[in-house]
């Protein structure tokens, strides 16, 4: 790390913004394929619970939700707006695909791509911590609500 | 087996995107150090 808080060097900055690219394509194409259907969707489709799981999931809209935050997180990943937030919006959509992944549907290919959905998230997550500390160390958070912000930030300011 | 493991046309995609968002980013990066002179500043 250098005196200004920047990165030590290229190879750290270049292995977090193709970690981020490859994670952000990969929830962009993901949501995007659920609308387009250009390649086959790859959700679980056995053992019977896995099925029944993805059926409700379609039958309620749930997955057109899930489909509909990966393609911000993948929006968010490639533009590099917002990224924090994405992250912390699709850590929820990675755990399902964990948890479906190594318990309930697990094969060859999802014991690899599970942990590697949680890895990707959690190694991002660690290079944006300093934006993540506020929400995370602090046990107690005293109030700080959106309209005293608001209240706060107009001219005048909070005492107007 | 290890290539049914590894592949699927979702990590296809995302590798060439991956690969085309870093060649962009590092040919970014390569034209704002030209544009820096010697002393760190950029060139008007």
């Amino acid at each position: 790390m250098t005196r200004d808080g920047s990165l030590s060097g290229p190879l750290e900055k270049y292995l977090i913004l193709a970690a981020r690219y490859f994670f952000g394509g990969h929830a962009l194409i993901s949501g995007a394929n659920h609308y387009l259907e250009i390649a086959p969707d790859i959700m679980p489709r056995s053992p019977e619970i896995a099925a029944r799981f993805m059926q409700v999931l379609i039958d309620t809209h749930l997955y057109d939700l899930v489909k509909g935050i990966e393609i911000l997180t993948g929006l968010s990943l490639l533009t590099g707006l917002f990224v924090p937030v994405a992250l912390v919006l699709e850590m929820p959509v990675t755990v399902v695909i964990l948890y479906l992944s190594l318990f309930i549907a697990p094969t060859a290919r999802s014991l690899y791509t599970g942990p590697r959905e949680l890895l990707l998230n959690l190694f991002l997550l660690s290079a944006y911590w300093g934006y993540l500390k506020p929400l995370a160390c602090q046990p107690r958070p005293p109030l700080k609500t959106l309209w005293q912000a608001l209240r706060a930030e107009r001219p005048g300011g909070a005492h107007s | 087996m290890l290539w049914k493991i590894l592949y699927s046309p979702y990590d296809a995609g995302a590798f060439l995107i991956m690969v085309i968002a870093l060649a962009a980013h590092a040919l970014a990066d390569w034209a704002r150090s030209r544009r820096r002179g010697p002393d760190g500043q950029v060139d008007r």
